[in-house]
């Protein structure tokens, strides 16, 4: 092998600006389709993959008939007295559900009582004690608060925000101030996984929670609605008020703001989705009875694949890259095989030479299988790096177009490429590259040598 | 050791069929040194492929060392062509970015032969043709001589039963011309079956037997015949 390996490299240098050609060709393919569909992969990915299909987002639509939804990301979340029903009813077990949890986005400064750190203003989000395990959010220190403390003082700190008010040490026990009331931190979760921020249905790939504070504790302390939160036409007027000060008000109006997940159980999924369906449906028409939910679809349940399948048809600009990437790579295996067969031409008779000396059609065959995949091999690392510098380049202008609000990290994620994708990718075009070369590479071993040698 | 009965071999286009040989009948003997001589477009070239297992033909029987060449597959013919034949070509074709050992090895290669018995087989065949010392040295470094040489050296490595030479020294002066046929004739004392196509009858005359082939028809001659004609 080691000898063949010393021949195909001799073919290889031969006509070295063909070959030459043959790479750049190549690398231009591989590095944009690298580039763009590892910012398809990536945007398509999940950190909870495991639970697509068992988490489903619940929405009552409450909103005027004529409400426009637009695209399932825009569905109404859930009035307070809506949730309040829903959670009455798993608790008095009339649905059958693994767990329930409620959250919304919320902002607050946090901030410490020695001022050792500068204040954080940070997004962050209230949610009941369920969502910590609903969501597999994963703990670096301490825990979620139990069961009968979503009113107590607690947070627990998402690790960027433990990282710049802690320096990255353990602060469990510790204490932070939020509207000079002080909070115990119970748990640092790191959410670097979760590239995109689902919980509130934003699936924002900016940011994403910096905190989480007990749900009845930001109700209580009337921490602000800063996510999406519709109206119905009569509430309209309110809404700044609601959103930041009326809290006793938001109870009793007609404004979504909560987000209800529900987790089915895996073994059971279907039936539970039609319980909860059912429930939905006669709550909605028993609820209509007093003029509410006159739309003409009165609740929605999606589940978190439906969610994740809607943002990847919003990536439309991404997609037509994609394709137009696909397009190109296979431009470039075209102009491969065309310059494989000119550097044929040009070594016919070195080829001939060999057939002359002993080598048999299968021995041609694989010193230039191996000599395409030494172009291959340079093509796909030269590509690799490329892509590398084309995703940092990508995700410069993406930090750009989100004015640099974006949290870095984040938005990185999903401009970086995992080892095992540039190794499945590398394998895939390896192959595609071979099937392309196959036909210069019989060719090169059906050269009649007679005819190369004379003269 | 060669045994050629009827051999025909016809180049087809759309438009014309060309009878390259035509009932060829030849007997070659171990230690021969046969001469092929015939004008321009007579066949020699096309013989000497079929000899050399590069071209097939279409009708007779070629046996090599008793075997029926017609019935091997391409993975034997090579084989054969590797152990059993040395090349000596008008152009050399030597491969220019290889130095001259390494233009040595590549038939050993193609055997599989181990690295240690390669390297004692090249320098053997480099001191044969005398330049043992410019191992190292690529083909434009030569004189077109000592590129023949190499070219010998190379046939020579893979200790053939027989050299097939097409018009070995067409490209070379008289004197290297003679050094190269001088080389030759001893490769061919020391029991090395010789095959040469050539032009020159004043060459041909130094090989122990002389055929002639005309119209694609092969005839052994007599030596006085082609200094008749070379006169």
């Amino acid at each position: 092998m080691k000898d063949a390996f010393h021949l195909a490299w001799q073919g290889f240098r031969q006509k070295s600006k063909l070959t030459a050609l043959m790479i750049v060709n190549l690398v231009i393919g591989i590095t944009l389709l690298l580039t763009m569909g590892t910012i398809i992969d990536q945007s398509g990915r999940s950190a909870m993959s495991h639970k697509l299909d068992v988490l489903q987002h619940l929405s009552l639509n409450f909103m005027d008939a004529e409400f426009d939804r637009r695209h399932p990301l825009r569905t109404p979340p859930l009035t307070y007295r809506d949730a309040q029903a829903l959670s009455d009813a798993y608790e008095a077990k009339e649905i059958s559900l693994q767990s329930l949890s409620f959250n919304y986005t919320t902002s607050f400064v946090i901030d410490l009582d020695d001022s050792s750190a500068r204040p954080l203003d940070a997004t962050g989000s209230a949610v009941n004690h369920r969502f910590f395990e609903m969501m597999n959010t994963p703990f670096l220190f301490g825990n979620a608060w139990n069961s009968n403390m979503d009113d107590a003082n607690v947070i627990v700190l998402d690790k960027k925000a433990n990282d710049h008010l802690f320096a990255g040490t353990n602060s469990v026990g510790k204490f932070v101030m939020i509207n000079n009331q002080q909070l115990e931190v119970v748990g640092v979760v790191d959410l670097s996984q979760h590239t995109h921020r689902f919980q509130n249905i934003s699936f924002s790939n900016r940011n994403n929670d910096m905190a989480f504070v007990p749900m009845d504790y930001a109700l209580a302390n009337n921490l602000p609605r800063v996510g999406y939160m519709p109206c119905m036409t009569k509430d309209e007027a309110l809404r700044p008020e609601l959103r930041q000060t009326n809290v006793t008000g938001l109870k009793s109006a007609e404004c979504g703001f909560l987000h209800a997940w529900a987790q089915v159980s895996p073994d059971n999924t279907q039936a539970q989705v039609d319980e909860l369906t059912l429930w939905m449906r006669n709550y909605t028409q028993q609820q209509s009875t007093l003029g509410r939910f006159t739309h003409s679809e009165p609740y929605y349940i999606q589940s978190l694949k439906l969610l994740h399948d809607t943002i990847y048809r919003f990536m439309d600009w991404e997609r037509v890259y994609l394709n137009f990437a696909y397009l190109l790579f296979a431009i470039t295996l075209v102009n491969t095989v065309g310059i494989l067969l000119a550097k044929n031409q040009h070594r016919a008779k070195l080829v001939s030479l060999y057939r002359a000396l002993g080598a048999n059609r299968l021995y041609i065959v694989k010193l230039q299988m191996i000599e395409l995949l030494l172009g291959a091999t340079i093509a796909i690392i030269l590509g690799l790096i490329g892509a590398q510098i084309g995703l940092y380049v990508m995700y410069l202008l993406a930090m750009y177009q989100m004015d640099y609000v974006g949290v870095a990290e984040q938005v990185q994620r999903l401009y970086s490429m995992d080892m095992w994708f540039a190794f499945k990718a590398a394998m895939a075009i390896y192959f595609t590259i071979l099937i392309a070369g196959l036909f210069p590479i019989i060719a090169a071993s059906r050269i009649a040598p007679a005819s190369q040698l004379r003269g | 050791m060669l045994q050629m009965n009827n051999i025909s071999k016809i180049y087809r286009t759309d438009l014309v069929e060309t009878h390259a040989l035509s009932g060829v009948n030849l007997s070659v003997e171990e230690g021969e040194f046969i001469a092929v001589t015939g004008p321009s477009g007579s066949g020699k070239t096309t013989f000497l492929n079929i000899t050399g297992l590069l071209e097939t033909f279409e009708e007779g029987q070629y046996l090599l060392d008793g075997e029926d060449v017609s019935q091997l597959t391409d993975k034997h013919l090579s084989k054969l062509r590797n152990e059993k034949i040395g090349f000596i070509f008008q152009g050399f074709n030597l491969i220019a970015d290889l130095n001259l050992y390494d233009n040595i090895e590549v038939p050993l290669i193609f055997r599989g032969i181990n690295r240690q018995e390669r390297k004692k087989r090249i320098e053997e065949s480099l001191e044969l043709v005398g330049l043992g010392s410019r191992a190292s040295h690529f083909p434009a470094q030569l004189s077109g001589g000592q590129q023949q040489r190499v070219a010998i050296a190379r046939a020579l490595a893979g200790k053939p039963r027989f050299l097939l030479a097409d018009e070995p020294t067409g490209n070379l002066d008289t004197m290297m011309a003679r050094q190269v046929m001088e080389l030759l004739q001893e490769i061919n004392r020391q029991g090395t079956t010789l095959i040469m196509v050539t032009h020159d009858n004043e060459l041909a005359q130094r090989a122990h037997r002389n055929i002639q082939i005309l119209d694609g028809q092969v005839s052994d001659i007599a030596k006085s015949q082609l200094t008749d004609l070379a006169v």
